[in-house]
């Protein structure tokens, strides 16, 4: 698995302590109820970047934002996309549950204070959408 | 985009909302979503995300200018956004770019924010992790204040009135051997601000380990919160015994179980029943702050900085300090009665507010159980002859104590009103 499209236009190491992870179902919320290209876009590719030229801000700014999935994280990543929607419908009301498969790229554990399932996703040279594994789509609101 | 109607809206000077401080998001999801600051005049701003647009890069947002009363109950989650918008006058687009530069501002009133993008009916503020500090603030606002100025005998009975009731908070702790001890730290303009530390030493010379873990800046927070928020609300807990506690009131005790635990030192017996009698007893220090409220400004919060981060504890206007006085009156009503004077009897009293027409006003008298402690009882003086050149005005105008024949009107130990017998 390579990752020059990643690292083509910057110096840093975004891959560093990243893994591949084919176990775990991950969670992305989706614009619709259906998966689109534009809900894998990193805020890289669509042109939006950071403040600081710091490689933890672009790495971030080069990661598609996903979360773990596990029971005891369930009610939080669910109350973040409640609150988002509660405050901008138009963000979207469904969530994609999926797993990676060997080749869709590596996933890097990056928590926040309120988000301690948050992992940043970097795609690899070769991912589309047929890279994940769709095991739902869930309407949370 | 399109929804919005850019082209046909009215554009505004940006640098009136665009945030140039305090910002800080509430709720982040690829982007901020919802987040407030300061514009340049030091006015409250909220902001939320609404739509990016790949193809023109931008990124289109609403920003709303806050009263500061707005902004207190807006993070106490006692309004929603959909309510803030929906009452206001001063809604804009703000049209960023995708470094998130603001580029253009647009007037927009709130029909005309397409549908779709409505927050909805329980946008309340996201709870966020809150951290507390033992830092405090308040901000004058209005009059005076907003042009950074404040008056000194005000300002002192403020920082007076604060510092007492923090370090009674502190000795309230049964058990908990600390000497409190609020510094004041420099004043900063915005409007007008006072800040508070309040630093904590371990009594003796064996100092507890464990003291340090006890969270007594979330309880003092908690119990300012408590004071503001729901204090009015909760009067009859405090005229008697057999009333249920709230739920405001059991949170701000389980805070304070949460001290006693994590500082391994055992619970007071009955600690709900000494903490209803200290926030009784906190309630005069309390009035302090109230009682200067609406002459040279028109309100105060007080905030919990963390990091330069100002989490609102309370927000006290001309309304508040009314609810908040007529609720205190009415438990101390309740609890020690009211006496009337038959007779009149002599009182020194200094009067700082005079109507000579309608010959009402207010006066400084020492409560009869503590001369350290003053009441401000209305004043009526009898009688129909003019008021000018008598020791009403003098008292008045040259700031001096004299004596009156009066009938008093008592709760407790505490005057609150005094009619005056006009002797010349």
């Amino acid at each position: 698995m390579t990752f020059e499209k990643l690292h083509s236009d910057v110096k840093c190491n975004c891959t560093d302590k990243a893994e591949s992870d084919t176990v775990n179902e991950y969670v992305r919320k989706l614009k619709k109820d259906t998966i689109q290209d534009s809900d894998f876009a990193t805020h890289w590719e669509r042109g939006i970047k950071p403040e600081r030229d710091e490689c933890e801000d672009i790495c971030s700014y080069k990661g598609v934002s996903i979360n773990q999935f596990k029971e005891e994280f369930e009610k939080l990543i669910v109350s973040k996309y409640i609150n988002t929607f509660t405050i901008n419908p138009k963000k979207g009301a469904h969530y994609l549950k999926f797993k990676l498969k060997e080749e869709t790229g590596k996933v890097k554990f990056t928590p926040e204070d309120d988000d301690q399932s948050h992992y940043n996703l970097f795609k690899s040279d070769t991912f589309t959408l047929e890279s994940l594994i769709t095991i739902d789509i869930v309407k949370f609101a | 985009m399109k929804e919005f109607n850019l082209d046909k809206r009215l554009l505004i000077k940006s640098d009136l909302v665009e945030i140039v401080e305090n910002y800080r998001v509430l709720h982040f999801d690829d982007f901020p979503i919802l987040y407030i600051g300061t514009n340049r005049l030091g006015n409250k701003v909220i902001g939320s995300h609404l739509e990016e647009d790949d193809d023109t890069k931008t990124i289109l947002t609403l920003h709303t200018i806050l009263s500061n009363k707005e902004f207190h109950q807006f993070m106490n989650g006692k309004v929603s956004y959909l309510d803030i918008l929906r009452n206001s006058k001063s809604i804009s687009i703000a049209e960023k770019d995708y470094s998130f530069k603001l580029v253009k501002a647009y007037d927009v009133e709130f029909n005309s924010i397409p549908s779709d993008y409505l927050p909805l009916e329980n946008s309340f503020c996201p709870s966020i992790v809150k951290t507390h500090s033992l830092v405090f603030s308040i901000s004058l606002k209005g009059r005076l204040a907003d042009i950074n100025k404040a008056v000194a005998d005000e300002v002192s009975k403020i920082q007076n009135g604060f510092t007492e009731f923090l370090e009674e908070r502190i000795n309230s702790l049964k058990g908990i051997n600390l000497i409190p001890k609020a510094m004041l730290q420099p004043y900063a303009a915005g409007s007008f601000k006072i800040n508070f530390e309040l630093d904590l030493r371990q009594k003796g010379k064996k100092s507890s380990l464990f003291l340090q873990q006890a969270p007594i800046d979330k309880y003092i927070a908690n119990y300012i919160k408590y004071i503001s928020e729901s204090f009015v609300e909760d009067k009859e807990i405090f005229k008697s015994d057999n009333v249920e506690l709230s739920n405001d009131f059991r949170q701000l005790e389980e805070t304070l179980n949460e001290v006693y635990d994590k500082a391994y030192i055992k619970r007071p017996d009955n600690i709900a029943s000494s903490l209803k009698e200290d926030i009784l007893k906190s309630t005069a220090k309390f009035e302090k702050l109230t009682e200067q409220v609406g002459v040279n400004f028109e309100s105060a919060s007080i905030t919990n900085v963390v990091e330069n981060e100002e989490t609102p504890l309370a927000f006290i206007d001309e309304d508040f300090t009314q609810n908040f006085q007529n609720s205190v009156e009415e438990i101390e009503v309740h609890k020690k009665g009211m006496t009337v004077d038959e007779t009149f009897k002599e009182y020194k009293i200094y009067i700082y507010h005079l109507n000579t027409d309608t010959r009402t006003g207010n006066a400084f008298i020492r409560n009869s159980d503590n001369e350290e402690e003053m009441s401000k009882p209305k004043i009526k003086i009898n009688g129909d002859e003019g008021l000018e050149k008598t020791k009403y005005t003098e008292s008045l105008y040259m700031s001096k104590w004299i004596t009156v024949s009066a009938k008093a009107k008592k709760v407790g130990e505490k005057f609150k009103q005094l009619d005056i017998e006009y002797e010349e």
